[in-house]
């Protein structure tokens, strides 16, 4: 057995010491955690969300899942500025972060995204080669493999048969997994140990080298001394109904921040931390998501099957990317349209409902600001060029199960009904107004971005706090621009490179 | 591979939920009692004391920002509601069939965003009851 502790198992104040404090469990958190731990260093790993062991999921119903492990129960928002939809931002808050969440889609990033980071931002060593053995270690630790096609469910085959008959190509996805059954619950959790996120790869690992782990415990701001972090402070969530309850002080001879792109620009500025740059907080990008539901004769059951397992990139317009995925039949039901009669007799089409996604790779727009009580406000405000991919978007997604058969497209337009191919093709897309689109978001990203200058960014190429000594963040935030693809792999190789580095460099004394 | 496990007693499932106000849940449930209704007439009290259990249990552990939000929609749809599609009284003292016609004009009204989020949590919910599900056509497999 390797051991987590709970906060809540503490009744009193605790004070800690150890080398070196990583605040989050998540993809970033776990990898340093792990390479500072089997380097020998004393590792603690604080973490606000709950531990649940993977076994417990499939006793759980996505609600119970999303009560539990998903931050705000999914309820949470980035709220849209001028014509902007509001998006349904998630992430995770449990012990290994949103990486338990996933529907284990791998991305390497895109050479030209590599191009951009060089070019325009500066950072000369972002090429392939440098970052080729990072990659290479994490995608041996999380087993990344490519879906094989038996392993598609029909809601995506028949999308994939749909786009190539438009002409787009789709491609398998890669995915973290070893030994999946294709149950299709990623998103709430792998109950078979099949997807291998971080609470069952890193973490362990960490642990086995002596690394302690803390859930159940905020970390409200670091210690500065000076230029110097010398710690964090926090409350362990053992007040009544799990709010912030005992004080917790850490002593730490180096900090590490993972809170995930919504939560380390708050501790930074709360720790008094607020850079010459004045970006953190700022320049969010969130890869704006959009489905497509599509009514079929026959059976799909989408929900059978990898839940993610092919994309393809649309090359007119650039900028989109279309991505499988699927989601509960309870959850889809929730999003016909109409209410009453009309509602039921649409979600007893479930079984014959076909589900397709497309993210934009967007241009930032996003901020992260202190809100009343421990949770941020996110706003989001949409560059033009990205408000315009939206219908194309959803034309390109209807148009594609409309060549397979399909009867009626759902569209993410709230309170539109279903659409024949003829209605569809006559919607007015470009005049729905912005808060009439359902849009959602799994990807935060940018908001602590990294950078050559202290003058336009929060950290420098390898995630040190600039103008601060011992302050390290490694999570989603110091993502320079807009991937356009999944970002959890790419997280943890930058988290990795960055790793590497620490274990290398003294620690202060 | 070893895995992690917990020191102690802290199941996450055993944990109390913060208590969630009756008013809130009242107006939460004439919504669903309107919002799932068929043909046939509203769900049956039963299912619809099984979605305030549920629905206790869901914000109960939610976060205060999640129950802050659930509610004010709750409240914007419940309040406003009736006024939007002009009618007058207080929505849960409408009847069925008044209550679904509210409903139906304020998803295609400025109130639609409220209601979007009232509905998905209530959809959630109601349809993971295991009559519920068989109704549309799930059949668990997903959730094992
Ligand atoms: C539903 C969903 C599906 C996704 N699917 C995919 C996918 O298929 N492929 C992909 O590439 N990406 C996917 N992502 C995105 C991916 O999971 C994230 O980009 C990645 O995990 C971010 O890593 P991180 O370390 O920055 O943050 P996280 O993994 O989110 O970890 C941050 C952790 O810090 C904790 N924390 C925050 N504040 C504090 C504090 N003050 N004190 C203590 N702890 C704190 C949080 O509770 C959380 O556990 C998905 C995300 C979600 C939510
Ligand atoms: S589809 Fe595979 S990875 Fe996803 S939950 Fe099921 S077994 Fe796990």
């Amino acid at each position: 057995m390797i051991p987590v502790q709970s906060g809540r198992d503490h009744t009193e104040r605790l004070e800690l010491s150890c080398d070196v404090v990583v605040v989050g469990s998540g993809a970033s958190g776990a990898v340093v955690a792990c390479t500072m731990a089997e380097a020998g260093y004393d590792v603690l790993v604080l973490e606000e969300g709950p531990f649940v062991p993977y076994t417990d999921y499939g006793a759980m119903r996505p609600s119970e899942s999303l009560r539990y492990t998903w931050r705000g129960a999914a309820v949470t928002v980035a709220y849209g500025l001028g014509d902007t939809p509001h998006i349904n931002m998630t992430m995770g808050r449990v012990v290994g972060g949103s990486s338990v969440l996933t529907g284990g889609v791998c991305f390497r990033v895109p050479p030209s995204i590599l191009h951009r980071w060089r070019t325009e931002r500066g950072i000369a060593e972002m090429t392939e080669e440098e970052l080729e053995p990072y990659y290479q270690e994490v995608e041996t630790a999380v087993h990344v493999e490519e879906v094989p096609e038996e392993m598609r469910s029909r809601s995506t085959k028949l999308f994939v048969l749909g786009a190539a008959r438009r002409g787009i190509e789709m491609r398998p996805m890669k995915r973290n997994t070893e030994g999946c059954n294709g149950c299709g619950r990623c998103n709430f959790g792998c109950p078979h140990g099949a997807k291998l996120s971080v609470d069952l790869t890193y973490l362990p690992r960490a642990a086995h080298h002596g690394a302690r782990i803390l859930a159940d415990c905020l970390v409200d701001r670091v210690t500065m001394k000076g230029d110097r972090a010398v710690g964090v402070t926090g409350r362990l969530l053992n007040g009544k109904h799990g709010k912030p309850g005992s004080e917790v002080v850490v002593h730490a001879r180096r900090v590490v921040l993972a809170a995930g792109a919504a939560f380390t620009p708050l501790l930074l500025k709360r720790s008094g931390v607020h850079g010459v740059s004045g970006q953190v907080g700022k320049n969010v990008t969130v890869h704006p998501g959009f489905r497509t539901i599509a009514l079929f004769d026959d059976k799909v059951e989408g929900w059978k099957g990898a839940m993610q397992s092919a994309y393809g990139d649309v090359h007119d317009p650039e900028g989109l990317t279309l991505t499988s995925l699927f989601i509960p039949p309870a959850v889809l039901a929730a999003t016909m349209p109409g209410v009453g009669p009309e509602l039921m007799r649409r979600a007893q089409n479930v079984p014959y409902l076909a589900l397709f996604g497309g993210i934009i790779h967007d241009e930032g727009g996003g901020r992260v600001w202190p809100g009343l009580g421990r949770e941020p406000i996110l706003t989001y405000r949409m560059a033009r060029h990205d408000r315009a991919l939206i219908p194309a978007l959803v034309r390109i997604m209807g148009e594609a199960f409309f060549a397979v058969g399909a009867k009626e497209i759902y569209i993410p337009v709230l309170g539109a009904p279903p659409l024949d191919a003829d209605a569809f093709r006559a919607f007015p897309f470009e005049t729905v107004k912005a808060r009439d689109i359902e849009c959602s978001s799994q990807h935060p990203l940018g908001s602590c971005r990294m950078g050559k200058t202290r003058e336009h960014s929060v950290v420098d190429p390898l995630g040190k706090v600039w103008d601060t000594r011992e302050l390290y963040v490694v999570d989603g935030s110091i993502v320079p621009t807009s991937l356009g693809v999944n970002p959890q792999l790419t997280i943890m190789t930058l988290a990795t490179r960055i790793a590497h580095r620490l274990r290398e460099t003294p620690l202060a004394s | 591979m070893k895995r992690l496990e917990l020191v102690g007693k802290s199941d996450v499932r055993a944990r109390e939920p913060v208590p969630i106000g009756d008013g809130l849940v009242a107006r939460a449930r004439a919504v669903a009692e309107a919002m799932f209704a068929t043909d046939e007439g509203p769900p049956p009290p039963k299912r619809l004391d099984w979605l305030e259990k549920e629905l206790r249990g869901f914000l109960g552990h939610a976060g205060s920002s999640a129950r802050f939000v659930f509610g004010a929609s709750v409240y914007a749809v419940t309040l406003l509601g009736p006024l939007v599609s002009g009618r007058l009284g207080g929505f849960a003292s409408l009847d069925l069939e008044a209550r679904k016609h509210v409903l139906e004009r304020v998803e295609k009204s400025f109130l639609s965003t409220p209601l979007l989020g009232v509905k998905a949590i209530l959809c959630i919910l109601y349809f993971e009851h295991p009559d519920a599900a068989r109704f549309i056509g799930a059949n668990g497999a997903c959730l094992t």
